[in-house]
């Protein structure tokens, strides 16, 4: 008999955590708590541009070919 | 455009965006990697530059389920004509690895419009991190779609004026073509079957509710697509190749475009265009343009006409055959006729070419 009320209270559970933190228009879910830590050292460098500058690794130039002619 | 440095791409000049509600559920969330290492390669390990496939549905299901049936994200556009022509795009194919190869990086994804430009041009943040619920009309829309429908409304092509809807209003592309974009939960073969697809009259309603004064649009309105009357000469393609060049890289040739105005036979018509006569554009295509990956590849190359359904991009309210009725009535050069096509492709374009004398008053 246990096992049913636990079923139903994990599903009860579940169905709370959703309402109260699931996806709404324009308002995403994912709690910013952990996001903002996360975020501040990515941020950190991505905004400082002669950091960028400096550790930037050289993108391989795209070969093209130069049979290529006319319009796209 | 000229593509961005390497770390102009990733660059966050304005760190307000981590304010905003995409910024506030932090980078790692979307993009992966371990913010909580100092070293740029381990705390880059597992990356996803562009997350849109994975990120974007978490939260915008409604638009995500269409856009899995847009022509941006199944480039069905290219593969229904191919396959009408006889082409066989089975996986493993000739033609399908020639698909693979030459067609297929021209697809878009939610991040590739709305945050960063298209990987096609080189991609790289747009305008910091900022989500854009419109895109870029410079670094988005015509950053691909440039050489004919960009060019045209710009008034990029020599001596042709921009659109008006550029000129006097300097409309972008997604004042008209908003959630067309997104596609409407059904695939569609081309992106005139698009129920959510623009039309002139969502905006120019009174054109159709009220034709007193103008004798042009009580005749034509029901006869002549828009564009016959208010658009001007546009680019037309020819001859396109697809092939690896010999160092092994992938390359395409085609002939110089010519800049044209036919009027031709509406190859679409329906009831949602009725129109017995519309401008025509050739497409690139030809019938040997993979023949670099084998023989006959599209064996019903004349099952499609090749001069196909056209909207130019620069409309103007007076044009050279709008000027008078005698401009128009009877002046053999505005329309396609045998003599404008090439004789090979004669064949699938004869539902399109215009016979005897055009649109002669009594016609």
């Amino acid at each position: 008999m246990k096992r049913p009320i636990l079923a139903v209270a994990a599903a009860i559970l579940v169905l709370f955590v959703i309402a109260a933190f699931g996806c709404t228009e324009g308002e995403p879910a994912v709690t910013p708590v952990e996001g903002e830590v996360v975020a501040s050292s990515c941020v950190s460098c991505h905004s400082d541009k002669d950091l960028l500058k400096a550790v930037a690794s050289p993108e391989p130039e795209e070969a093209v070919s130069e049979a290529t002619t006319g319009e796209g | 455009m000229p593509p961005l440095e390497a770390w102009e791409k990733v660059f966050l000049g304005d760190a307000d965006f981590m304010e905003s509600t995409h910024g506030k559920v932090g980078c790692v969330i979307c993009h992966g990697g371990d913010s909580s290492i100092a070293d740029k390669e381990l705390a880059h390990t597992g990356l996803l530059a562009d997350p849109s496939d994975i990120s974007c549905d978490t939260c915008h299901q409604d638009i995500d389920e269409k856009h899995d049936f847009s022509l941006h994200a199944t480039l069905g556009g290219f593969q229904s004509v191919l396959e009408a022509r006889g082409g066989n795009l089975e996986e493993g194919s000739p033609l399908a690895t020639a698909f693979e190869n030459h067609c297929q990086q021209c697809h878009t994804s939610c991040g590739q419009c709305h945050v960063s430009r298209p990987d096609e041009t080189g991609g790289g943040l747009v305008s910091d991190h900022e989500f854009r619920p419109t895109p870029s009309m410079q670094y988005n829309c015509v950053a691909c779609h440039g050489s004919r429908v960009g060019d045209e409304y710009l008034g990029n092509n020599e001596g042709i004026p921009a659109d008006v809807h550029w000129t006097q209003a300097t409309m972008t592309c997604a004042k008209c073509h908003s959630q067309e974009l997104h596609g409407s939960s059904q695939s569609a073969a081309t992106r005139y079957q698009n129920s959510n697809v623009v039309k002139c009259e969502d905006c120019h309603e009174e054109v159709w509710t009220n034709t007193e004064g103008n004798p042009q649009h009580e005749q034509h309105l029901s006869d002549l697509q828009c564009q016959v009357c208010h658009s001007v000469a546009y680019k037309n393609c020819y001859g396109c190749h697809v092939a690896f060049d010999e160092e092994g890289l992938p390359c395409r040739t085609s002939e110089p475009s010519q800049i044209d105005f036919e009027i031709g036979y509406n190859p679409l018509r329906s009831s949602e265009r009725p129109y017995k006569y519309v401008v025509l554009r050739h497409v690139p295509t030809c019938l040997g343009t993979c023949d670099y990956y084998g023989a006959n590849l599209l064996p019903d190359f004349n099952a499609l006409p090749t001069w196909k359904y056209a909207t130019p991009h620069n409309i103007q309210l007076n044009t050279p055959q709008n000027e008078s009725c005698d401009a128009c009535h009877g002046n053999i050069d505005l329309f396609l006729t045998e003599d404008d096509v090439r004789p090979e492709e004669r064949e699938p374009n004869k539902d399109v070419i215009v016979t005897g004398n055009p649109y002669t008053p009594e016609e």
